[in-house]
């Protein structure tokens, strides 16, 4: 290499003078210093060069605090479960209730508009998480869909559409000092939070909202109806059979959204009721052979992260036996 | 354990390969995804999102001997493709989109009015400011975080030619910049002479 030729700017940008610059070792410092002392006409453009050189390698940004970067390793660790089919259950829900989740319910919406592009839907017997573009966290139960706007290039808004059953954890935005909203469209109903986790359920014909933390304006596609706001804790049911809207407080809602940590709670959960959750879940149809048997009672928790363990687990609860058949589900009294 | 060694194991679903994998990288990341956008919450998604991916498709991937190199290329692809970006239109929109992101911007008078030792060298740090922005991503990338000409083309999805002749503008608008210090010039002159 001739670096006699060489300007200051020719050394700042070879790849050898900067390696000796900015990590020397025993063989550049050598070389540089003896080159140096040959040369000494160029000692001034060299040490300009060496100016340069550190001038080019600093950086004035800022590093994240430890707070980011835990918070982004968060957000990774829940992110990549949810790929793997964590959860592949769906909520019981029973009488208890009361945690800071919404559901909604509604079956069959056709909310769709057009313009939007992402869709995630999950099989019978599957549930997925889904992180969206603002770093919202949705957990998505069996054979649900969700549509997400494909622009949220403006920021001003957030929109998805669901059918089935969701669990949100919405992240706070801020856009110039104002809280942008995210908005779930259901076919019943409007739900709008500024950073908040509930729970929408919008199976067997109704919509279900249950507010876990923070704050919630609901409203109806009704343009009319006023307005709810919903506390954590509150459960919301909207019927569209009777298209009449029902509120009430849940003194422990967590029992609500238990599906998305792969578990039932149930409280005196009758077996009808069970029996809608595992079709509604896992897709089969399931049958009672003994009417008395129905309204029998269950209380705890129960896994759902496969069919099959659940039904045992509800074997060993209740005396009852379960065969299955395909997509058939019997329950039959077991004889004490 | 080197590059190839810590890749490796991460492919194989190591789950501390992963962690340490993202705590050795995260520091350069943040600050290079706060030089492509202002939008701190873009980059904080951005970073989630590849480390996401690159979990889930593990196994689809190939060896790398610089992760580093792969990250960057990822995190700004992600960032400047990103729909909620809207800073950054298209490659032809970059350039003004990096306007007044790349270091802060300062004043020609405060890069004279120094006098002590620290003013000095932060208004000399301010220096690069007063690159076009293309300049300063280019400078930052090369020196900052030390990529090679080729990586650095890869990255910003520019010629090698094109980084190239980048450079060399840069540094000879650092130089002229630089010509207004002779005295720091010739302080280090000294000390380089008496080592």
């Amino acid at each position: 290499m001739n670096y006699l030729s060489f300007e200051p700017e020719d050394f700042a940008t070879d790849a050898f003078f900067c390696s000796w610059v900015l990590h020397p070792t025993p063989e550049t410092e050598r070389f540089w210093l003896d080159w140096l002392r040959n040369n000494p006409s160029k000692a001034r453009d060299i040490e300009l060069a060496r100016q340069m050189v550190l001038l080019a390698s600093s950086d004035e940004g800022t590093a994240p605090s430890s707070e980011t970067v835990d918070r982004i390793w968060q957000g990774i660790e829940e992110g990549k479960s949810g790929e793997v089919i964590v959860f592949r259950n769906r909520m019981i829900w029973l009488k208890a209730a009361a945690a800071v989740v919404l559901l909604l319910v509604a079956f069959g919406g056709y909310f769709y508009r057009t313009g939007q592009k992402h869709t995630y839907h999950t099989a019978f017997g599957e549930s997925r998480r889904v992180l969206l573009p603002d770093g919202t966290l949705v957990t998505l139960n069996a054979n649900s869909s969700l549509r997400v706007a494909d622009r949220w290039g403006r920021r001003t808004e957030r929109e998805v559409w669901l059918e089935g059953e969701a669990f949100f954890s919405v992240s706070k935005l801020k856009k110039g000092g104002q809280a942008v909203k995210f908005t779930v469209h259901t076919r019943d109903l409007n739900v709008e939070v500024r950073g908040t986790e509930f729970n929408v359920n919008t199976r067997q014909y109704q919509t279900q909202v249950v507010l876990s933390e923070g704050l919630v304006h609901l409203r109806l596609n009704d343009p009319s109806e006023k307005e709810i706001r919903m506390k954590p804790g509150d459960l919301v049911d909207f019927s569209r059979s009777k298209q009449r809207l029902h509120i009430r407080h849940l003194p422990d809602a967590s029992p609500m959204y238990s599906w998305k940590n792969n578990r039932w709670t149930l409280n005196d959960a009758s077996l009808a009721e069970i029996a809608v959750l595992i079709q509604e879940t896992y897709g089969v149809t399931v049958s009672i052979e003994n009417d008395s048997l129905k309204s029998q009672t269950v209380n705890g928790i129960v896994p759902t992260d496969n069919m099959d363990d659940l039904l045992s687990a509800l074997e060993s609860i209740l005396p009852i036996t379960i065969s299955q058949h395909e997509h058939r589900v019997t329950i039959r009294g077991r004889p004490n | 354990m080197n590059d190839s060694d810590l890749w490796r194991s991460f492919r194989s679903g190591d789950e501390t390969a992963f962690s340490m994998l993202y705590k050795s990288h995260i520091d350069v990341l943040y600050r290079y995804g706060h030089k492509l956008t202002a939008d701190t919450q873009l980059v904080e998604d951005s970073i989630q999102d590849i480390f996401i991916e690159l979990w889930n498709s593990r196994k689809r991937l190939s060896n790398t001997d610089s992760i580093k190199y792969y990250l960057f290329r990822v995190l700004r692809r992600k960032i400047t493709q990103h729909p909620l970006n809207r800073n950054v239109a298209g490659a032809g929109a970059e350039i003004s989109a990096f306007e007044h992101r790349f270091f802060s911007v300062s004043t020609e008078s405060e890069l004279i009015d120094t006098e002590s030792k620290q003013g000095r060298s932060r208004a000399l740090g301010r220096a690069l400011t007063q690159l076009p922005p293309r300049q300063q991503e280019v400078v930052n990338l090369r020196y900052y975080h030390e990529f090679n000409h080729q990586q650095i083309a890869e990255i910003m999805n520019i010629s090698l030619q094109s980084v190239h002749n980048t450079l060399q503008k840069s540094m000879k608008g650092l130089r002229e910049l630089l010509s207004g210090y002779s005295e720091i010039i010739l302080t280090a002159l000294i000390l380089l002479i008496f080592h």
